[in-house]
């Protein structure tokens, strides 16, 4: 961790008096309160400002306190590394407890008061019920069954004026019965998906049906919420299970409009060489 | 002053509310032949599943719309600037087709068709119009009205514009308070025979033409064609419709309900009894959360126009009771007994996966009742599992606290559900505990229901804790626009927590923190002066802390 620049100036003798002397102490807590700020807020919202991401991902708690603690311990190391720069680290908190003719009174007093009530507050923060909601993880793309990983799409195979008209017929069964959660241009954002927590997929983002094989939409409007493993949270999902209404024929042309509508395409499979 | 503030809120340029008339509209190109085969494989590829091949608002997807897709073959249009009855001018068409039409099944198609495709398309749907666009006799330049400039907002502006309201008889349709709730609004009717929903004017989200007081100044000028809506260009002066437009901005609720938006919903703690009615004081104690509602679609009988939008929730408790306050947007009371309860009622089922909606114009007015549920997880909560959002599932069933509106007053039930396939099982009368009382005042249904915190259930062991969450979900039903079983407005999980007062123990935990550093802060003074000791002497009558 890089260092406060007003330490290093050996060139110049050591101030007299305590009041002038370099800070070591408060630039050393002032940077790790920024590298904190940083860690909490700024971190975070990297991933938004790279446009990587639409919303900030708070890094996890734990995370956070060890990094700090790595912080604080590289700190003391780069503090303690040399004798002077020693002395003058201690000095202000040791001025601080002992009081003297240098110290401003007021700012004593009022920092040996409110470190207590910090652990006060810390302590009080614990103790009280939270209303934090769970947080759950979901695996938004579970492994799909075997029997379903083979298969591919038949309409593919038709010849252009056949798969054209199924395209057609696909689109209007996706507008339809998708139509209402997913929108009319396949962005997530139907009439019904206001209502819903977990929102419906965007089928434009790169992330959703661009990035697996033509099978896996397959398996997950044929099979809906109905299917998914509970890492993946079926109970806030609103995907029915159209296997009981709809042939295996018309969702693989409700897939062919998807990718139409979206101007994405399904990932191609992998293959090992024979 | 809130309705100054609410309507200050929307006339604000670049608050979220959708602009009709200030959507930029770039220089109309210069009328060109081949725009209109351009504007054929536009529309060809984007628009005809609605609006049909033919231009006639029966595309194969439309019977499942409501409202139904526009007609372009008598070209008459909602939107215009130009005057009731007058064809809109392209520049009009250009607003709609980038806007889109806020509370119907048509998006906006700004993000997805480039200006020069949407000033195709609308060359090619004004060939639908009959040869009305290419009649100069027609023209809709010559009809355009005058917009003058918006007054400045003031609450006397406001407070004239609600004698307006109320002079004019807007409230025959709108209501008193605006929610859509007016004496004739049940029987009104679109131009092609379809039942009309009166706009609820606190819900600017559903504005078809934008919501500022500017567009709805502007509606009040030329009407919404082929809706029920008149022109008021020749019964209000032109002062007097933007006192009424401005009065209908602050009625405007949009923007509190977004502002109230949350995943846990607190019940605050009462030392006394809970309150019985909804109107009294103790719910001012209660924070308000509003959840949105969505249609049910996940099971068939699916319902795609869910008729409440948005829940207003509140939350109290005391040592042995929970009481929850709820409040919707309900145009009428609709009591009459023998509510079937079943998912499907005749006239409305189909072997569709999602229903033709209001065929033949009919409306379901009468044939069910409103009804309101709150559900929780049967039996201990907790746990990372829960039960599917809607009626859970067999593993994991779902306990409902039911209130039913009928002619004699309350009804209030208890029911266990496994699963949406099945009707929910009632559990016998003397063992039930839940109380409710509902209110329906001005096109708003108001319903409190009270429970000890036990929450019964087959296991009864469900008990609402303090420090834990409990999931819950709500179910509204809207009789008489024909909700009822899984045709329903409902909610996706949400988290009951319930207010605590701090124990005896917290605050020794507290202090108990307190002096132990205070102890240890104090050690380390006295070290620190022993070993500077001989330096400097430290003034004795230095302040210490407690």
């Amino acid at each position: 961790m890089d260092g406060p620049r007003a330490v290093g100036d050996p060139g110049r003798a050591a101030p007299p008096s305590a009041g002038s002397e370099p800070r070591v102490f408060l630039w050393t807590l002032v940077t790790l309160l920024a590298f904190y700020l940083a860690l909490r807020f700024g971190l975070p919202r990297a991933g938004v400002w790279m446009g990587v991401s639409e919303v900030p991902a708070p890094i996890p708690v734990f995370a956070l306190w060890i990094y700090m603690l790595c912080a604080t311990v590289g700190a003391l190391v780069w503090a303690s590394s040399d004798d002077r720069r020693w002395r003058l680290f201690l000095g202000a908190p040791v001025r601080l407890l002992v009081g003297g003719p240098h110290v401003d009174r007021r700012v004593r007093t009022g920092v040996l008061v409110a470190v207590p009530l910090l652990a006060g507050w810390a302590v009080w923060q614990r103790v009280m019920p939270s209303t934090d909601v769970p947080t759950v993880v979901r695996l938004q793309h579970p492994t799909q069954p075997e029997e379903y990983a083979p298969l591919e799409n038949p309409v593919r195979a038709l010849s252009d004026d056949a798969r054209e008209a199924a395209e057609r017929e696909g689109l209007v069964l996706y507008q339809t019965n998708c139509r209402p959660c997913h929108g009319t241009t396949g962005g997530g954002d139907g009439p019904l998906a206001r209502g819903l927590r977990l929102q419906p997929i965007d089928f434009a983002d790169a992330g959703t049906i661009a990035s697996v094989i033509e099978s896996y939409p397959f398996w997950r409007i044929r099979t809906g919420h109905a299917a998914l493993p509970d890492i993946a949270t079926p109970w806030n999902s609103a995907m029915p299970s159209w296997e009981t209404e709809l042939s295996d024929d018309e969702i693989w042309r409700i897939i062919l409009a998807e990718y139409a509508l979206s101007g994405t395409e399904p990932r191609v499979p992998e293959r090992l060489d024979r | 002053m809130r309705a100054v503030f609410a309507a200050l809120v929307c006339a604000w340029p670049g608050a979220a509310t959708a602009q009709w008339l200030d959507v930029p509209v770039p220089a109309r190109p210069e009328a060109d032949p081949s725009a209109i085969e351009a504007g054929r494989i536009v529309y060809e590829t984007h628009c005809w599943y609605c609006h049909g091949e033919e231009g006639d608002g029966a595309g194969p997807v439309a019977s499942t719309l409501w409202p139904r897709p526009r007609d372009f073959t008598i070209a008459s249009f909602k939107l215009r600037t130009t005057g009731s009855g007058e064809l809109p001018t392209d520049e009009d068409l250009y607003r709609s087709i980038t806007l889109g039409l806020a509370g119907t099944s048509m998006p906006a198609w700004g993000p997805v068709l480039t200006p020069a495709e949407r000033w195709q398309v609308i060359a090619y749907l004004k060939t639908f119009g009959g040869g009305l666009f290419e009649d100069e006799a027609f023209d809709p330049y010559e009809a355009v009205v005058e917009v003058t400039p918006t007054p400045d907002l003031s609450e006397e502006l406001i407070a004239s514009g609600e004698l307006v309201y109320e002079r004019s008889d807007c409230w025959e349709c709108h209501g008193f308070a605006g929610r859509g709730d007016g004496e004739k609004a049940p029987e009104l009717e679109d131009d092609w025979g379809y039942p009309n929903r009166t706009t609820d004017l606190e819900s600017s989200g559903t504005f078809r033409g934008g919501a500022t007081a500017r567009d709805v100044y502007l509606r009040l000028g030329t009407g919404l064609d082929g809706t029920p809506m008149p022109s008021y260009s020749e019964s209000l002066t032109d002062e007097e419709r933007w006192q009424v437009a401005h009065y209908v901005a602050s009625l405007d609720l949009e923007t509190r309900r977004e502002a109230a938006r949350s995943v846990a919903i607190v019940a605050a703690r009462l030392d006394g009894p809970l309150p019985a009615r909804a109107d009294e004081q103790a719910w001012e104690r209660a924070e308000e959360i509003w959840v949105p509602l969505t249609g049910q679609a996940t099971f068939a009988p699916r319902w795609q126009v869910p008729s409440a939008t948005d829940l207003s929730v509140r939350a109290l408790h005391n040592d042995e009771e929970i009481a929850l306050r709820l409040s919707w947007t309900d145009r009428s009371v609709d009591t009459l007994p023998g509510d079937p309860g079943v998912a499907h009622a005749e006239g409305w089922t189909s072997a569709a996966t999602y229903p033709a909606l209001f065929p033949d114009g009919q409306r379901a007015r009468g044939s069910f009742v409103d009804r309101v549920e709150a559900m929780f997880p049967a039996g201990e909560a907790g746990g990372l599992v829960l039960p599917h959002f809607v009626y859970g599932d067999d593993r994991n069933p779902v306990d409902l606290w039911r209130w039913t509106a009928t002619r004699d007053g309350d009804a209030t039930s208890e029911l266990t559900a496994r699963g949406p396939q099945e009707p929910p099982e009632t559990r016998p009368e003397g063992t039930t505990r839940l109380r409710g009382v509902g209110t329906h005042i001005e096109g708003r249904w108001t319903v409190v229901l009270r429970r000890p915190r036990i929450r019964g259930g087959p296991s009864d062991g469900g008990v609402l804790r303090s420090g834990e969450p409990t999931p819950i979900a709500f179910h509204v039903w809207d009789g008489s626009h024909g909700e009822t079983g899984l045709r329903m407005a409902l909610s996706q999980w949400y988290f009951l927590f319930l207010e605590e007062r701090a124990r005896p123990t917290d605050y020794l935990f507290v202090l108990l923190a307190i002096a132990t550093v205070a102890g240890v802060e104090l050690g380390t003074i006295a070290v620190a002066r022993r070993r500077a000791n001989g330096a400097e002497v430290p003034p004795a009558a230095e302040t210490r802390p407690r």
